[in-house]
């Protein structure tokens, strides 16, 4: 798929901002503070409808104004071109519309345009915390399935609210009937996302570890496994998860209602990635960590593509100068697997001249992005 | 400067509180008003007074009511073992336009969210428990929205319910009649599937 069309109106620190995109790769120059990753989260806000850079919608309404559109219009390979398009009022109040047309659930805006982010926050996909892992996998399994992206949307809330039951015990008693139809609601969420979980991880492993072995000349072997933080029963189905979850919360329940905060549940999953049967995260160098957190982002590129049916579109933001020249290279060739990649960086030193033949350079300075070559 | 009149202001003031009603939509009330012969404003204040004097909540049920009870509760034709369980007035009302619902109702006065302050004493599940306890009521329909708030609240009142040995059930789920399919959304479609039906 191709992003044809990007129009920004009163996004981030854009006020006004149109860009048609012609070549594969698409290349943002300009010095930090230009705004060049403003327009890739535009991007990600379309596929996503959510921007994973804030909490808070209203963050990106430019300051002052009452309402932030972003509005994009999608090639695809097979079907036909569409529309997708996202207002923010300040308020926090959000419209998505598909072709014109509201959607009812946000839910139903995903997958119209499918990306595939790499910045610089994923370069520590091996080496970051937990939550880094978290993060890739909401964004890619979320891109695959509305049930996905629903189940953590009802999770969040349900965590929210228990949360704050949790906190009031600490003034006033709570029944144990309350908490626990609390402690219902999250393991019904609980169950899906873990049982989604398992089997997003399943894909994503196997494409990881084919790719890492591209990346490394099969000199390595890479290992994904989804490591949750409640046990897997032998049966991972959602009834058999969401007993499993109850069981580990009645199991805390009294540390819970000392520390005041839910202290079970796939809100502290993990991934397990190991180098030839080594924990990576500990005992892997820097470059391998880079390999492999390349592997697991072309994984989530080509699991996107495959279910999908065709290419995702690829950000990268900022990442090239991170890495030293092969792993450049190897980035850069994952034009070859999709339509389109858009580029961020400061400098342009960093690019092969066969990528560069195929590329749209754009100077982003001063507000502006004014085009400088193209193909 | 000009302005209006102090009554007239305090009259601009008084309509900008309505929900709904921003100040430009308020000098419009307010100006129709004035141009309106006497007795039907006096009407329409009248109607405002009487609606906050006269009607307060149903001792049984929570609905609005003019006496002590409501016209539901008070209608001896009404089923008085089944019981429907919503989070207010407006799914009441709802549910009462269908015409096919036989038995009472139970106004909780919202649904169960700690974000917000409200806990079951916020609600009438004390209520609830009580007429239960009664010993009359045989089933209660959980009607609440399928929202995690509403399912929260549901599977709470299901706890306490159960043991009180009362039938507790929720509405059906699922694709909108008269409905295309193909319009469905993803996740109805996905619990319409679900909670399939024999034929």
């Amino acid at each position: 798929m191709f992003l044809e069309r990007l129009e920004l109106n009163d996004f981030r620190s854009w006020e006004q901002l149109r860009l048609q995109f012609e070549a594969p790769l698409t290349i943002l120059a300009g010095a930090n503070g230009q705004g060049k990753t403003n327009i890739l989260e535009a991007v990600l806000l379309l596929a996503q409808t959510r921007s994973p850079r804030t909490g808070r919608d209203s963050e990106l309404v430019r300051r002052g104004q009452r309402e932030a559109v972003v509005r994009g219009e999608i090639r695809r390979q097979r079907g036909a071109a569409g529309t997708v398009a996202v207002a923010l009022r300040s308020d926090g109040s959000k419209v998505v519309k598909i072709d014109g047309q509201p959607v009812r659930r946000l839910v139903d805006a995903v997958g119209a345009l499918a990306v595939v982010f790499f910045g610089p926050d994923e370069l520590r996909l091996v080496s970051g915390g937990p939550e880094t892992r978290r993060n890739y996998l909401n964004g890619c399994l979320g891109q695959l399935s509305p049930r996905y992206l629903a189940a953590l949307a009802g999770y969040r809330g349900v965590l929210r609210q228990r949360n704050q039951l949790l906190r009031s015990a600490r003034e006033r008693p709570v029944g144990g009937d309350l908490l626990a139809a609390f402690d219902d609601g999250l393991a019904a969420q609980a169950a899906i996302l873990m049982a989604e979980r398992c089997r997003g991880v399943e894909q994503l492993s196997r494409h990881a570890a084919t790719a890492h072995y591209e990346l490394s000349a099969g000199a390595e072997t890479l290992q994904v496994t989804y490591r949750p933080h409640v046990s897997l029963p032998a049966e991972p189905d959602p009834e058999r998860l969401q007993t499993a979850v109850l069981e580990q919360l009645a199991r805390r329940r009294d540390e819970e209602l000392r520390r005041a905060t839910t202290l079970v549940g796939p809100h502290r999953d993990d991934l397990a990635i190991r180098l030839n049967e080594v924990e990576a995260r500990t005992y892997g160098s820097q470059g391998q960590q880079r390999t492999a957190a390349l592997a697991l982002k072309m994984a989530e590129l080509r699991v996107l593509s495959t279910v999908l049916d065709e290419p995702a579109v690829l950000l990268l933001d900022d990442v090239l100068s991170e890495l030293d020249d092969t792993r450049r290279r190897q980035v850069l060739a994952l034009i070859d697997e999709t339509d389109q990649v858009v580029v961020t960086c400061a400098q342009t030193s960093g690019f092969d001249e066969r990528s560069l033949a195929r590329s749209s350079l754009w100077e982003v300075a001063g507000g502006a992005v004014v085009a400088r070559s193209s193909p | 400067m000009a302005g209006y009149p102090r009554a007239v202001a305090r009259l601009v003031e008084a309509l900008e509180r309505l929900p709904g009603i921003g100040p430009k939509s308020a000098q419009r009330l307010a100006l129709w008003m004035l141009r309106q012969p006497s007795e039907r404003v006096t009407a329409m204040a009248q109607a405002f007074l009487d609606a906050v004097t006269q009607v307060h909540l149903c001792e049984v049920c929570g609905f609005f009511a003019e006496t002590d009870r409501c016209t539901i509760c008070a209608d001896p034709r009404r089923e008085a073992q089944l019981v429907c369980v919503v989070a207010d007035a407006r799914e009441l009302l709802a549910i009462e336009q269908t015409g096919q619902f036989p038995g009472l109702y139970h106004v909780l006065g919202g649904v169960l969210s700690p974000l917000d302050g409200i806990g079951p004493e916020e609600l009438s599940v004390a209520g609830l428990l009580d007429r239960v306890g009664g010993g009359t009521i045989g089933e209660t329909i959980l009607a609440l929205n399928p929202t995690p708030e509403g399912d929260t609240t549901a599977a709470y009142l299901a706890r306490l319910l159960k043991p009180r040995g009362v039938r507790v059930t929720r509405p059906a789920m699922g694709l909108p009649v008269g409905g295309e399919l193909s319009y469905a959304d993803k996740v109805t479609l996905e619990r319409a599937l679900a909670g399939r039906q024999e034929l």
